[in-house]
């Protein structure tokens, strides 16, 4: 279950916009794909592009983007899953070692899909040495997925969604928009461009998306007591940016800039902060 | 104009701290940090700062709490929810320009105290000298 179960066969410029050096480079490379399953793996892969180049903003800045694939084989097909859900035991020796139900804090969660990120970054590297980014798809019509230093997800109909949205996080510096019981969040304002604890209009971070009719806070959650947030008197227009508590995990105290965004909830247009964000880092890699 | 050149810092974090494991200089476009600069003290989070001689600051770059502490569960019925626990042991990357006058790239953010809460103002954490690199090579 490691890079001794599997090998590198090569790798293809799948989407060629221009040069490496001028461009963001993205590297694909899949994981629990046998020999005669690499043919899947393609169009796995192109499901992926397809999804991530129809997806605002990236369908506008798409030509800032080259997109590598690497092709890997694994000895077994598919990935690790201990059970820890109530399902059979299944080991698949498999050249990045993705595993379901991976253990974080002493909890095994079932849908957190992981794999040997170092070894992802490092094959990665060694095969295109300008790469940006890194996602790992896992063979595995199961969903689940994860973050971190590169983007895991299966190749359930769903989980394309959870890389480009841990994408958000990595290559954007994007923070969760959801919700929660967190305590953890660390003082002071944060440092993320999508998330505030200021609803001051003339000094939040997003001043200068929001109209002079929005009320600032935007939106309170009624279960905060002792948040701070005043409710406005009437709800906000639909789609307006300005502050709506709830974020980061947290949900009172912390802002997010619109009601709904990728970064809340999966699948959803990206907000217009986070598509500002996304549009102003791919701007520099555009053909002039 | 942006970057042509960039330096790919690799790191490994784990319950012992951080180490930088190698760094490159690669002839590739530096993604811009779009935002307002981050200070210790008054931000939370975490972030990279490159650092001159005199400690002034030459650009910057906020890195995700997901690769320090915590992990996100995805469900395909609703949204995301974040767990944090003790630090992962993790290999992560950090790009930043690649500026002749760079000597130093230091880890700024909230302390995070095994057991404890991330109460602690932002502060410098760890502070990695650039050159000559611990390893890596010129690509």
């Amino acid at each position: 279950m490691s890079a001794n179960d599997g090998h590198v066969v090569g790798v293809v410029k799948l989407v060629d916009n221009g040069p490496d050096t001028e461009r963001w480079n993205l590297v694909i490379v899949g994981d629990g794909y046998q020999e005669g399953e690499l043919a899947q793996y393609h169009v796995h892969t192109q499901h992926f592009v397809d999804r991530l180049r129809s997806t605002a903003p990236f369908s506008e800045e798409f030509g800032g983007i080259n997109v590598y694939r690497i092709d890997v084989v694994s000895l077994e097909s598919g990935a690790d899953d201990p059970g820890c859900a109530g399902g059979p035991v299944v080991i698949a020796k498999t050249y990045f070692d993705a595993t379901f139900c991976s253990s974080f804090h002493g909890e095994m969660l079932d849908r957190l899909l992981t794999v040997d990120e170092a070894l992802v970054l490092s094959v990665s590297n060694d095969h295109v040495p300008r790469k940006h980014y890194a996602v790992c798809i896992v063979n595995s019509p199961t969903y689940g997925g994860s973050g971190g230093s590169i983007a895991t997800c299966s190749v359930h109909a769903q989980s394309a969604t959870i890389a480009i949205h841990e994408l958000g996080h990595t290559a954007f510096g994007l923070d969760d928009e959801y919700g929660g019981n967190e305590d953890d969040i660390p003082p002071g304002e944060p440092a993320k461009p999508n998330v505030t604890r200021d609803t001051n209009r003339a000094t939040n971070k997003w001043r200068a998306l929001v109209a002079a009719s929005t009320p600032m806070p935007t939106q309170c959650n009624p279960a905060c007591v002792g948040s701070g947030c005043v409710a406005p008197p009437a709800p906000p227009p639909p789609a307006a940016v300005g502050t709506y508590e709830g974020a980061m995990g947290k949900d009172c105290g912390v802002y997010r800039p619109m009601m709904s965004c990728y970064m809340r909830e999966l699948g959803r247009p990206f907000c217009l902060v986070c598509a500002g964000v996304i549009r102003e880092t791919l701007q520099d890699f555009q053909p002039q | 104009m942006p970057s042509r050149r960039t330096l790919r810092l690799t790191f490994r974090s784990s319950s012992g701290g951080i180490e930088m494991l190698s760094v490159e200089r690669l002839q590739m476009t530096t993604p811009p940090q779009p935002g307002e600069r981050p200070q210790a003290g008054k931000y939370g989070g975490y972030w990279f700062e490159l650092r001159g001689e005199a400690g002034d600051v030459l650009a910057y770059r906020v890195i995700g709490v997901s690769v320090l502490n915590s992990v996100v569960v995805h469900s395909p019925e609703g949204s995301p929810q974040r767990l944090f626990g003790e630090s992962r042991n993790i290999v992560f990357e950090v790009l930043l320009p690649d500026i002749d006058s760079a000597r130093t790239a230091t880890l700024v953010g909230n302390p995070i105290e095994p057991g404890e809460r991330v109460s602690k103002p932002s502060a410098d954490l760890a502070t990695f000298e650039l050159f000559p690199p611990p390893q890596g090579e010129n690509r």
